[in-house]
């Protein structure tokens, strides 16, 4: 297969095909190929792995990561740490459209990739905390970071109308920055004639 | 060099000796002429330069969450957030992350920037709580070792901490040092504020300070169990606490013990008041059952005072036994009163101490002598020497 000309870069908590997210992934893959846009998935798995799915130019980075943690949110940010690793080491490497911070979970290393490599950030919410039900012993920090998360990306993603009605109600996200999966395509493209017009 | 230093607790936010060391440590690496910006705890955003523009101190908030594990998660978050920021303008040479609170800042940004990442443990959590019993005391161990493991160079604050953390972790032996804490003496020389004695004790008293947290590892108990021995023997001594922590536990301890109107619990006392509160004393009490180095000694001996301490930790090297002051056994009431009572029975031998504990202090623990090692392991983790 011809690699094609663009990548974007998606940081996930995890890709096994048997869950939601991960389906999501390979679905935004799928889409982006569609483009011309090949993706680079990085995300934990227990072991060091690379998998390439040329149906939807989809390569799977998956890292470990050592510590166990007293709860979800702490093993996530501090996963997160081997994920940034990854990130770097490709951005050195390829050139990226966009990176994608799939859910609070590949956040923190979405916006570090993105803020020392300046590609912009788009975050991709199937839910928000409060969707959630905020009621979780972390839920604050947690919705503080999906704040941030839509306050600091270009664009944000809304995965469904209970998601879009959290984010602008909830995180008071402006209407014009929330985007259905076709608006991100939409958005791509624009970035796509942006860097061909820079070339 | 241009470094950037992250600790939690940075004045005016203070708990442990944490903040004094990082801002005693950067004066003295901006004197050498290296540049250095601190990431740390506040309310709201904020960049507070100095005058010469040689140390900047970056707020950064943190959020509400239900333990300090997750509070401290959180606030690493935004401070990678914001080291990256200041990395592309300012170009940083080495990080240096202080205690297991920042380690998840420190590996963020060891593997996002990949700079040199010098590690401080100033203690650990099984020294202060024992072996970890869940999984929140197992986190902070846990990252403990996980700092120790990533970092390029490894400080330890003393000797026989430097040999604990060798124990529990095995790290390399050729990334691990020991660097003690400083003290800077200008401030017990050139004291500002006075405090008056007569609130802490009438003429005729002689006074024993203590100065921590209030808790276990303080050894804070033994001091006041031994107090009814020392007043058998000295029925001038005052006991001055100053610290904060469970206050009401103590001073029950020493009603109970029929003492309690011998001792003065002054709360928590603001840094600059802390050398006049030196001065005031006769003699000073580390009664500590843990202790990686134990600052408050040492700054006792700045002030010139004579120092009790526990034979335990970073006061094993900060007291020199009958030279600058006298060791006791940890956690042994007999060998602190006999201790206390051998300083407070001879004065001009408890002043011979103090002036001795000042030599030793500005011979072994100055901040320069001490930036001048901290530089030595920057250079090292940078690969300039080996």
């Amino acid at each position: 297969m011809d690699k094609p000309p663009f990548r974007v870069i998606v940081f996930a908590r995890e890709f096994n095909r048997e869950e939601a997210v991960s389906d999501f992934c390979y679905f935004l893959s799928g889409k982006m190929k569609s483009l011309g846009v090949a993706t680079d998935l990085v995300c934990y798995s227990p072991e060091y792995s690379e998998t390439e799915f040329p149906e939807n130019a989809l390569s799977v980075f998956r890292v470990p990561f050592a510590l166990n943690a007293d709860t979800f949110f702490n093993w996530a940010l501090l996963m997160n740490a081997e994920l940034k690793r990854k990130g770097r080491e490709l951005a050195e490497k390829r050139e990226y459209l966009m990176v994608i911070g799939n859910d609070w979970t590949g956040y923190p290393a979405a916006s570090s990739i993105s803020s020392l490599f300046n590609i912009p950030l788009v975050t991709v919410f199937s839910s928000t905390e409060q969707n959630r039900g905020f009621s979780y012993e972390n839920s604050r920090p947690i919705s503080d970071i999906e704040w941030e998360a839509s306050d600091s990306s270009r664009r944000v993603v809304a995965l469904n109308n209970d998601c879009r009605n959290s984010l602008v109600y909830d995180l008071k996200v402006p209407q014009e920055k929330i985007l259905t999966i076709e608006g991100l395509l939409e958005y791509v493209r624009l970035l796509e004639e942006v860097l061909v017009e820079k070339k | 060099m241009k470094i950037l230093m992250l600790s939690w607790e940075f004045p005016p936010y203070k708990v442990g000796g944490i903040a004094s060391h990082v801002s005693d440590l950067s004066n003295a690496l901006a004197k050498m002429g290296h540049s250095v910006h601190i990431l740390t705890y506040g309310e709201k955003y904020a960049t507070e330069p100095t005058a010469n523009d040689t140390i900047i101190v970056h707020r950064i908030p943190g959020t509400w969450a239900p333990n300090t594990l997750a509070w401290s998660n959180f606030l690493c978050h935004k401070m990678e957030k914001e080291a990256i920021r200041l990395h592309k303008e300012v170009h940083f040479d080495v990080l240096h992350a202080h205690d297991w609170m920042m380690v998840p800042a420190g590996v963020g940004l060891k593997k996002t920037l990949r700079l040199p990442f010098i590690f401080t443990l100033h203690s650990t959590e099984q020294g202060r709580s024992g072996k970890p019993s869940n999984p929140y005391t197992r986190l902070i161990n846990d990252l403990e070792w996980y700092g120790t493991y990533e970092a390029d160079e490894i400080i330890t604050v003393g000797k026989d901490f430097c040999d604990e953390v060798k124990g529990l972790f095995n790290p390399p032996e050729n990334k691990i040092h020991y660097v003690p804490n400083g003290v800077d003496l200008k401030r017990f020389e050139d004291v500002k504020f006075f405090l008056d004695r007569s609130n802490f004790a009438s003429d005729w008293e002689k006074i024993i300070l203590f100065v921590g947290r209030l808790s276990h590892q303080k050894g804070l108990e033994y001091l006041v169990w031994a107090a009814p021995k020392i007043l058998k023997a000295n029925p001038g001594a005052k006991f001055v606490v100053s610290g904060a922590g469970d206050t009401n536990r103590y001073s029950s301890l020493a009603h109970q013990l029929g003492v309690g109107h011998k001792f003065y619990f002054t709360g928590y006392t603001p840094d600059h008041l802390m050398p006049s509160l030196y001065s005031l004393a006769d003699a000073f009490a580390v009664p500590s059952v843990y202790e990686p180095f134990g600052i408050v000694a040492l700054e006792a001996s700045a002030a010139r005072k004579p120092v009790v301490g526990s034979y335990v930790g970073g006061l094993k090297d900060t007291i020199v036994h009958e030279y600058t002051g006298l060791h006791t056994f940890p956690g042994h009431v007999d060998s602190i009163a006999s201790q206390v009572d051998r300083v407070l029975s001879d004065s001009s031998w408890a002043e011979w101490m103090g002036r001795n504990g000042h030599s030793w202090v500005e011979t072994n623990f100055t901040w320069e002598r001490i930036s001048r090692w901290t530089t030595g392991i920057y250079g090292k983790a940078l690969g300039l020497w080996e």
